[in-house]
């Protein structure tokens, strides 16, 4: 069970969040309406105005989830501001937020698979659990890496956040020339019968099983966590 | 009610040392001040306490309680500082109910009632507000905030004449209603003279004095006459100032007098108030005489 001030930054990011997501769902469905009126206006045909009001839940299904990420991927430090200020410590308030970002990611998802529902059939609860966990797993990173911003100033944030990417892209780019260079030699294995044969052939074996993604996805998400965690603990007000 | 410890705080941002193996206690239910020049580290140390940001070296702890990442302890300390940690459009009653919230027992009655004295509605958006009505609307708040140990930073920044006076009466009420520990970091030194009872001074990054107000006011004696007079009066004793004018000089000592020592015909005796403490202290012109 969650104690008082858990529950407060609990409902403190709801209500954030909450105000947030109506400012974009007003924005959203007026700014349609407005586009699709003057259609009307024009064209004088209902009918297309009315198909055309069916695209509304479509724009929603793409905002709202956007809205979820950028929330945690910007309010770390204000969010720590203000518990700091009521004499929140910074392990209440990653345990507020985490409890949060659950509920909210779930409250989303569930939302977005009812609006999907209105202009596409249910692609089955499989569908449902691997779409939820990799949209969870998404808000989890972008709050990672929020938290992570979080520590460094203005001018350090430019330089990680230009850095950082660069940084990615060339590794990619070394990984990729170091495989097909690999690809040439004897040191990867070959794909024979439904399975890979030669040297290093049972590290690439272990992809074929189907619990293989899972256990990725597991191993992932508990460095993330770590990471908020890791983060989060280091808040701090900033001089900048 | 625990005491508030501070000990051997350090802290450094790069190179620079703002605070140097600072220790000293903060007793319950009683008013400290927290001197210092600009950029002495009054802000620093406050932060640190609040666990706002971390020291380099040393523990805050209410008697035997770490306050690093503890919610029992930071439930118990409520810092009003110059900067506004809240989020853009908050009103002023969101300020009150997240308080109430986190450390319980908000008094909104007296709260309100302040408020109106000072002209202030509780509807307004702190950042609608002057630098001045910020400042009461956060005085506001930590005098009915249910903590042990209220610091206040600035605390009477920005406002005028008549709000300062306000201020101190309705500080001096609160204190009188629910004794608790209050610590005034300021600039206005005379303005808070009569209102704290113990004073903390630091300088150069290190405690320079420790002590209660009546005891340094008691050791803050002014001795003027001619100056090889006033030399000889005041050998040996810890001399903050001296000033010059012809013949006559001023020393101001921080010391207690010797009762063996026969002041001389044109000596005078006084005393001088702890704005000139301060300042005779941080100018660094203290000296012993030979």
């Amino acid at each position: 069970m969650l104690n008082t001030k858990q529950k407060m930054v609990a409902s403190n990011v709801f209500h954030r969040l909450g105000v947030a997501t109506l400012i974009t769902i007003a924005w959203v469905v007026g700014f349609e309406l407005v586009v699709d009126l003057l259609g009307l206006i024009f064209n004088h045909n209902l009918m297309s105005f009315l198909i055309s009001l069916q695209g509304i839940p479509e724009s929603l299904v793409t905002f709202l989830p956007a809205i979820l990420v950028i929330y945690f991927l910007v309010t770390s430090y204000g969010d720590f501001k203000w518990a700091i200020q009521n004499g929140i410590s910074r392990s209440t308030l990653w345990q507020g937020r985490l409890v949060a970002l659950v509920l909210s990611t779930l409250l989303v998802y569930l939302i977005d698979e009812l609006l999907t529902m209105t202009y596409r059939p249910f692609g089955g609860w499989r569908e449902v659990l691997i779409n939820f966990t990799g949209f969870l797993t998404l808000v989890l990173t972008c709050q990672a890496i929020g938290n992570g911003f979080s520590l460094l100033n203005r001018k350090w944030k430019v330089i990680v956040g230009i850095g950082l990417p660069v940084m990615l892209v060339i590794l990619l780019m070394m990984l990729l020339s170091g495989l097909s260079a690999l690809s040439d030699s004897i040191f990867l294995p070959t794909y024979q019968h439904n399975h890979f044969v030669g040297p290093l052939a049972w590290l690439f074996n272990i992809t074929m099983t189907p619990a293989t993604p899972w256990i990725i996805w597991g191993v992932y998400l508990v460095i993330i966590i770590f990471l908020t965690k890791f983060f989060n603990d280091r808040l701090q007000l900033r001089r900048d | 009610m625990e005491q508030l410890s501070i000990n051997h705080i350090t802290k450094r941002f790069g190179r620079q040392i703002v605070l140097d193996d600072i220790s000293f206690t903060l007793a319950p239910a009683k008013i400290y001040g927290l001197l210092g020049r600009n950029g002495a580290g009054k802000s620093t140390l406050l932060n640190i306490i609040t666990n706002r940001i971390f020291p380099t070296a040393g523990t805050v702890k209410l008697g035997d309680q770490d306050a690093n990442d503890n919610d029992d302890v930071l439930g118990r300390i409520f810092l009003m500082s110059e900067t506004n940690l809240y989020p853009k459009r908050t009103s002023i009653l969101r300020m009150f109910d997240l308080a109430n919230e986190a450390y319980g027992q908000f008094n909104y009655q007296t709260a309100a009632r302040q408020l109106k004295e000072f002209g202030l509605d509780e509807k307004q958006h702190l950042s609608n507000l002057s630098t001045g009505q910020q400042t009461i609307a956060k005085f506001v708040l930590t005098l009915n905030v249910d903590a042990d140990y209220i610091l206040m930073d600035e605390p009477v920044l920005g406002m005028d004449a008549a709000h300062r006076d306000l201020f101190y009466q309705e500080l001096l009420k609160s204190y009188q209603a629910k004794p608790r520990t209050f610590v005034l970091s300021t600039h206005l030194i005379e303005e808070v003279q009569q209102l704290v009872e113990h004073v903390i001074i630091i300088d150069q990054a290190k405690v320079a004095i420790d002590d209660d107000v009546q005891h340094l006011l008691d050791q803050a004696h002014t001795v003027s006459g001619p100056a090889d007079q006033v030399d000889k009066y005041t050998a040996g004793q810890r001399v903050l100032a001296s000033e010059d004018l012809g013949n006559i000089r001023t020393a101001y000592l921080l010391d207690d007098l010797d009762d063996q020592r026969v002041l001389p015909d044109q000596v005078k005796l006084g005393h001088y108030d702890l704005q000139h403490l301060f300042i005779y202290l941080t100018n660094g012109g203290e000296t012993k005489n030979a």
